[in-house]
C-alpha cells in the first residue's frame, strides 16, 4: 500500500432528501462555505505526511458550492499532494443534478477533476419525490449532456431500487433508462431506511425481500449482460473504470477524511471526526475521535470489507499484512460458509459466491 | 469482644420472657393494602429499628420482593413495647404460597386484618382471612390509607360488617404511611391477641413456620415453640421425616440472629442444628425431642406440592452445569422447588421443574437469569396429569413429551381448582364470557354489597396457570381480584398436538390441549411461531399434528436477501458493530435440528387466544 485516499467532506445541501442519514445542513451560504473551506485548509495544514494516490469530494452536495469555492477547494488539494511530492490519478466529485451546470462543471473539469458523481437515484419522476429529491429526471439528462461537454470521460450515475412500494419492473425500466447514457459506473443501491431520516418516520417496511432480491437480481443480470464488470455488491463498471479510491476503502487502506464527520484511517488506527458543524469550525484540528482499535477489529474489517469485492481477498497479501493465513486463522467458518455454498476458494482468493452475494451480512458476521 | 456482647444479650431476653407478655401476630391483607407499610412503621414506631436505618420495606428483603411489592418468603420478627414481646410472622402475599401462609398464621395467636380504604374487600383479604378465622386466630381489623383523597372507610366497615361480621367498634383506622393509628393497633394487639397458651413441661412440639439457607450456619428454622421447652445441645427429630439433629443454638429474631440458651412454649424464635438442606425442614412439620418425643405431631402438616411444570434449558449447552448448580442453590432456599435432569431431543440436556404456582415460576426464572446471568429457553408451563391405561393402571405425567401411546389410553385427568374471584358488579358480565371461554364452570354468585360480588369457578389448572390472571385484570380495567385452591382431578378429553419444525418433531413444544379446540389450537400455534421464528437460509416448514396426521402448516420462507448495500471508508466501525449484533441476536437462539429458533416461540405456544 503505497498511494493513499483524501477524502473530503461537503456538508451542505439545498435540501435534505428524505432517506439520507449522512451529516449535512441545509440553509447554508457563500460565507458560511468559505468559513468551512477555511477550516478544512486548517485540518489540511496539521494532516499527516502521506502521498495521495486518489482524492474524493462528496457530501452533501459538493456542487453547491460556488464555482469560486470549488477553484479553491481544488487548489488546496493540489497544494496539499503536492507536498508529498505526488499527483492524484483519480479524483472523484459527487453531485445533484439540481445544481450543476455546463460552466460549473468546466471549471471542476479545468481543476483536476477527472471523475464526476451523478446523484441521479432514479428516472422516474413520481420515485424522485417520493424520496424528496431537487430534481426530476430531465434534470439528470440535462447535467450528463453537460457533463460530457465540460470534457468529463468518466461519469458514475448512483441509483437506489428498493422504495416502498417499488415493484420489480419499476426499478428496471429506470435501470434502463439509465444505462440509455451508457456511462462508464453504475452504482445501484438497495435502499436502507436509517433511524432519524424522514423515511424512518413515514414508513415502516421497505419493498418486501422477496421484491428486493428480485430487483437485485435482475441489476445484476441486465447490467452483465450490457457489458458491466459486477466489482463489487454495489458496484458496475465498464471495464477499467473501477472507483479505484473506494476500492482502497474495501481492502481496508489508507486514507486521510477530511472535513465534519470524515473518518481517516492511517496506520491501522481509526479516526472519526466531529459531526458538529460549529465544533468542527471552531477547530478543526482536534475535534475528531480516535477510536480504541484492536488488530482483531481490523482483521475483522480488512474480512469484511474485502468480501464485498466480487474478486474477494487477496489470501496472499491477507498473509503478507497480518503475519497469520486466512485459512487457518478461519477454519471452522471458511469450512461452513463453503458447505453452505456462500464463499469459495478460487485463484488465491476467498470470495462471495453467487449465492453468498445476496446473504453477504450472513457472510460477513461470521468473521467480525 | 463479639462473644462478651452476645452472652450480654443472652442473659437480658431470657430475663424477660414470660408467656403472658408475649403476643404472637401476623398481619393479613390483600397485595398492595399496605401489609408491608404498617408492618415498617411498627418497627419505627416501636424503636425496633432505628429510622435512620430504615429502608422501605424492611421485611421484603429480596430485590426481586421489593420489586414485586410480594413478600416471597415469610419472615419474623420481634418487638419489645410497654413490656410486652409482640412476634410479627410475615406472610408471604401471593396464592401460590397460600400453604406458608396458613402455617404462618398457625404460629399465632391473633392477625391484623389490614383493607386499603379505597379499595375495600378483595378476593386475598377474604381468602386470607378464612385462613385467619379458621387458624382460630383473634381478628383485628384495620382500614389503612385513610387519608387518601378516594377512601371510603364507612363503605369498607359496612363490608367488612357483611362479609365477616365484624363491629365498627371493633376497627382501628389507620394510616401506615403517615403513621396514623400505629400506637391504636399496638395497644389493640396487647389488648386483645390473647397470651399463648402451651406447657413448658410437656414434651416439645414446636411448628416449623419457614426456613433459609445460611452459607455458614446451614438451615435456620423459623420456629414456634407450641410446647415444651428447646435448649441448645439437645437432640431433636423432625416427625415429618424422622430425622434427627443436635440443636447448635436458638435464638430469637430482632433485626438479625439474637442467640439464647433455649426458647420455651409460647416463644417464636429460631433453632440452628447443622442441617444441610431445607428439605430436612419442611414448612408445617413438627420438632419435637429425641429423648422425650412427644406422641403426636401438631396438625395442618402437608409436603409443599408443585402443581406447575416446565423444561428449563440453557440456550448454551455449556451452561448446564452452572444452570444445576444455581438450581441447587436457589432449592436450598426453597423447599417447594423441584427439579430433575431431562433430556429433551430439540433442547439437549435440562431440567423439568416444579413449581407452586405461576408466579413462583416466574420469580425463580427471573432469578436464574438474572442473578446467575444464564440464558433460558422455558417450555410453556403445565400441569400434572393423570393417565388411565387400559387394564385400570394409571400414572402422572409432568410433560406433554411423556404421554404414553394413546391406543393403551383409556382416559386422561386433569387438575380442578377453586377459583373465587371478586369483583365490581359491572364487570361480571365480561368475567363470565372470560370464563366459559377458560372452560371454567360456574358454581355461584354472591353480593358482598349493592356493588360488589363474589364469583366461584370451577377451573381446569391448565387454564388458569398460564395468562388467565392477566386477562381477568384487563377485562376488569384491573378491579378484579382473584384466589384460588386446589378441588381434584377430573376427567377430561384431551390431545397431545406436537409441533414440527423442518419436519422433525420439536417435542418441547408439544402441549396437551381440549381435544375440541385441537385445530383451532394447531393453526394458532403454527401461525404464531411462523411470525416468531426468523427467516433461515432454507424453507422451514412448521406443522402441527395430532397422533401423528398433520392438522395445520405453515412456511417461513428462506432468507433470500441480507446485504447491506453501501459501505465505504465512513461507517466500517458502524457497520462492524451492526454485524456484530446481528451475530449476537443468533447466539440468543436455540438450534433445534438445522433451525435457529428464538426464546419467545418456546412461550409463544402457550400465548393462544
Amino acid at each position: 500500500m503505497s498511494a493513499s485516499g483524501l477524502y473530503l467532506h461537503i456538508p451542505f445541501c439545498k435540501k435534505k432528501c428524505d432517506y439520507c442519514d449522512f451529516c449535512s445542513f441545509t440553509g447554508s451560504d457563500d460565507e458560511l462555505h468559505r468559513k468551512y473551506l477555511k477550516s478544512l485548509q486548517k485540518e489540511l495544514d496539521f494532516g499527516p505526511d502521506i502521498s495521495i494516490g486518489t482524492v474524493y469530494i462528496g457530501g452533501g452536495t459538493p456542487t453547491l458550492l460556488s464555482k469560486r469555492s470549488l477553484q479553491k477547494l481544488m487548489s488546496m488539494i493540489r497544494s496539499y499532494s503536492a507536498v508529498s511530492g505526488t499527483c492524484p490519478v483519480e479524483c472523484t466529485i459527487e453531485s445533484n443534478p439540481g445544481t450543476i451546470d455546463y460552466y460549473k462543471l468546466k471549471v471542476l473539469k479545468d481543476n483536476g477533476v477527472n471523475r464526476l458523481s451523478i446523484g441521479a437515484q432514479s428516472f422516474d419522476d413520481e420515485e424522485l419525490k417520493l424520496l424528496g429529491r431537487i430534481h426530476d429526471s430531465r434534470d439528470i439528462y440535462k447535467a450528463y449532456e453537460a457533463a460530457i461537454k465540460a470534457g468529463f470521460s468518466n461519469i458514475n450515475l448512483d441509483l437506489i431500487f428498493g422504495l416502498p412500494e417499488q415493484s420489480p419492473k419499476n426499478w428496471i425500466s429506470s435501470l434502463k433508462e439509465a444505462l440509455k447514457l451508457r456511462p462508464n459506473h453504475v452504482s445501484a443501491y438497495s435502499l436502507q431506511i436509517e433511524k432519524g431520516t424522514v423515511f424512518h418516520k413515514k414508513y415502516s417496511s421497505y419493498a418486501s425481500e422477496d421484491a428486493e432480491y428480485l430487483m437485485y437480481r435482475d441489476t445484476i443480470d441486465l447490467l452483465r449482460s450490457e457489458g458491466y464488470i459486477h466489482y463489487e455488491i454495489s458496484n458496475f463498471c465498464l471495464p477499467g473504470f473501477e472507483c479505484r479510491h473506494n476500492i482502497n476503502y474495501w481492502k481496508n487502506g489508507e486514507y486521510l477524511g477530511i472535513g465534519v464527520s470524515a473518518s481517516s484511517h492511517i496506520k491501522g488506527r481509526r479516526k472519526m471526526n466531529t459531526k458538529d458543524l460549529e465544533k468542527y469550525i471552531f477547530d478543526p484540528v482536534h475535534s475528531g475521535k480516535k477510536e480504541r482499535h484492536s488488530q482483531n477489529n481490523e482483521i475483522a474489517e480488512t474480512m469484511f470489507m474485502g468480501l464485498r469485492l466480487i474478486k474477494g481477498m487477496d489470501m496472499e497479501a491477507f498473509r503478507k499484512r497480518f503475519k497469520v493465513s486466512l485459512q487457518d486463522l478461519y477454519k471452522k467458518e471458511l469450512k461452513e460458509l463453503k458447505e453452505k455454498g456462500l464463499l469459495e476458494l478460487k485463484e488465491g482468493h476467498v470470495r462471495l459466491t453467487e449465492k453468498g452475494l445476496f446473504l453477504a451480512n450472513e457472510v460477513f458476521e461470521r468473521f467480525v | 469482644m463479639l462473644s462478651v456482647k452476645q452472652n450480654e444479650r443472652v442473659f437480658l431476653y431470657n430475663v424477660i420472657t414470660m408467656s403472658s407478655n408475649i403476643r404472637n401476630f401476623s398481619i393479613v391483607a390483600h397485595i398492595d393494602h399496605g401489609k408491608s407499610t404498617l408492618a415498617d412503621r411498627l418497627l419505627e414506631y416501636t424503636g425496633t429499628i432505628d429510622k435512620r436505618l430504615m429502608k422501605d420495606q424492611v421485611l421484603d428483603s429480596m430485590d426481586l420482593e421489593r420489586e414485586r411489592g410480594v413478600t416471597i418468603k415469610a419472615k419474623a420478627i420481634r418487638i419489645d413495647y410497654k413490656g410486652y414481646i409482640l412476634n410479627l410472622i410475615d406472610t408471604p402475599g401471593h396464592v401460590d404460597f397460600g400453604y406458608e401462609v396458613s402455617r404462618a398464621l398457625a404460629a399465632c395467636e391473633g392477625a391484623l386484618l389490614v383493607v386499603d380504604a379505597a379499595q375495600g374487600i378483595e378476593a386475598q383479604t377474604l381468602a386470607n382471612a378464612y385462613l385467619a378465622v379458621n387458624n382460630d386466630l383473634k381478628i383485628i381489623p384495620v382500614i389503612n390509607k385513610i387519608d387518601l383523597p378516594s377512601a371510603d372507610p364507612k363503605m369498607v366497615a359496612s363490608e367488612l360488617n357483611h362479609v365477616f361480621g365484624i363491629e365498627e367498634k371493633e376497627i382501628v383506622p389507620a394510616s401506615a404511611k403517615s403513621g396514623l393509628g400505629i400506637e391504636k393497633v399496638l395497644d389493640a394487639i396487647i389488648e386483645r391477641v390473647p397470651p399463648p397458651a402451651g406447657d413448658d413441661t410437656a414434651p416439645l412440639q414446636a411448628l416449623i413456620f419457614d426456613s433459609h439457607y445460611d452459607i455458614y450456619r446451614g438451615v435456620v428454622i423459623y420456629t414456634r415453640i407450641v410446647n415444651g421447652t428447646v435448649n441448645t445441645g439437645e437432640k431433636i427429630r423432625m416427625m415429618g421425616t424422622g430425622t434427627e439433629f443436635e440443636v447448635i443454638e436458638t435464638g430469637i429474631f430482632k433485626l438479625g440472629l439474637v442467640p439464647t440458651q433455649k426458647l420455651s412454649a409460647g416463644e417464636v424464635g429460631y433453632i440452628i442444628a447443622n442441617i444441610k438442606n431445607v428439605r430436612d425442614a419442611h414448612v408445617g412439620d413438627t420438632i419435637t425431642s429425641a429423648k422425650n418425643p412427644a406422641k403426636t405431631p401438631l396438625p395442618g402438616y402437608k409436603k409443599a406440592k408443585p402443581m406447575v411444570f416446565c423444561g428449563l434449558y440453557p440456550i448454551d449447552g455449556d451452561e448446564y452445569t452452572q444452570l444445576k448448580d444455581a438450581l441447587d442453590k436457589l432449592s436450598l432456599n426453597d423447599a417447594s422447588l423441584f427439579f430433575e435432569p431431562e433430556t429433551s431431543s430439540a433442547l439437549g440436556f435440562g431440567f423439568r421443574c416444579g413449581f407452586l404456582g405461576l408466579l413462583h415460576f416466574e420469580i425463580i426464572q427471573e432469578r436464574l437469569e438474572r442473578e446467575y446471568k444464564i440464558s433460558l429457553i422455558a417450555t410453556a408451563p403445565n400441569v400434572v396429569y393423570k393417565i388411565n391405561m387400559k387394564g385400570n393402571s394409571s400414572t402422572y405425567i409432568d410433560n406433554p413429551s411423556k404421554m404414553p401411546d394413546m391406543s393403551k389410553v383409556d382416559s386422561i385427568e386433569e387438575p380442578y381448582y377453586k377459583v373465587t374471584v371478586l369483583c365490581p358488579e359491572r364487570y361480571v358480565g365480561p368475567i363470565m364470557t372470560l370464563s366459559s371461554d377458560k372452560r371454567g364452570t360456574f358454581i355461584n354468585m354472591e353480593y358482598l354489597d349493592m356493588n360488589h360480588v363474589m364469583l366461584t369457578y370451577q377451573f381446569p389448572l391448565a387454564e388458569i396457570v398460564t395468562e388467565f390472571y392477566d386477562m381477568l385484570k384487563s377485562v376488569s380495567q384491573g378491579y378484579a381480584s382473584m384466589d384460588y385452591e386446589f378441588l381434584g382431578y377430573k376427567e377430561a378429553d384431551l390431545a397431545k398436538l406436537d409441533i414440527l419444525i423442518n419436519d422433525e418433531p420439536v417435542d418441547a413444544l408439544s402441549v396437551i390441549v381440549p381435544r375440541q379446540n385441537a385445530y383451532y389450537h394447531g393453526r394458532k400455534i403454527v401461525e404464531k411461531l411462523r411470525g416468531v421464528i426468523p427467516r433461515q437460509m432454507f424453507e422451514v416448514p412448521i406443522q402441527a399434528a395430532i397422533g401423528g396426521k398433520i392438522i395445520a402448516r405453515e412456511t417461513v420462507k428462506a432468507l433470500r436477501k441480507n446485504v447491506l448495500a453501501k459501505c465505504y471508508g465512513g461507517d466500517v466501525t458502524r457497520k462492524r458493530k451492526l454485524l456484530e449484533k446481528q451475530k449476537e441476536g443468533k447466539k440468543r437462539m436455540k438450534r433445534v435440528g438445522k433451525v435457529d429458533i428464538p426464546q419467545e416461540a418456546f412461550l409463544s405456544v402457550l400465548k393462544i387466544k
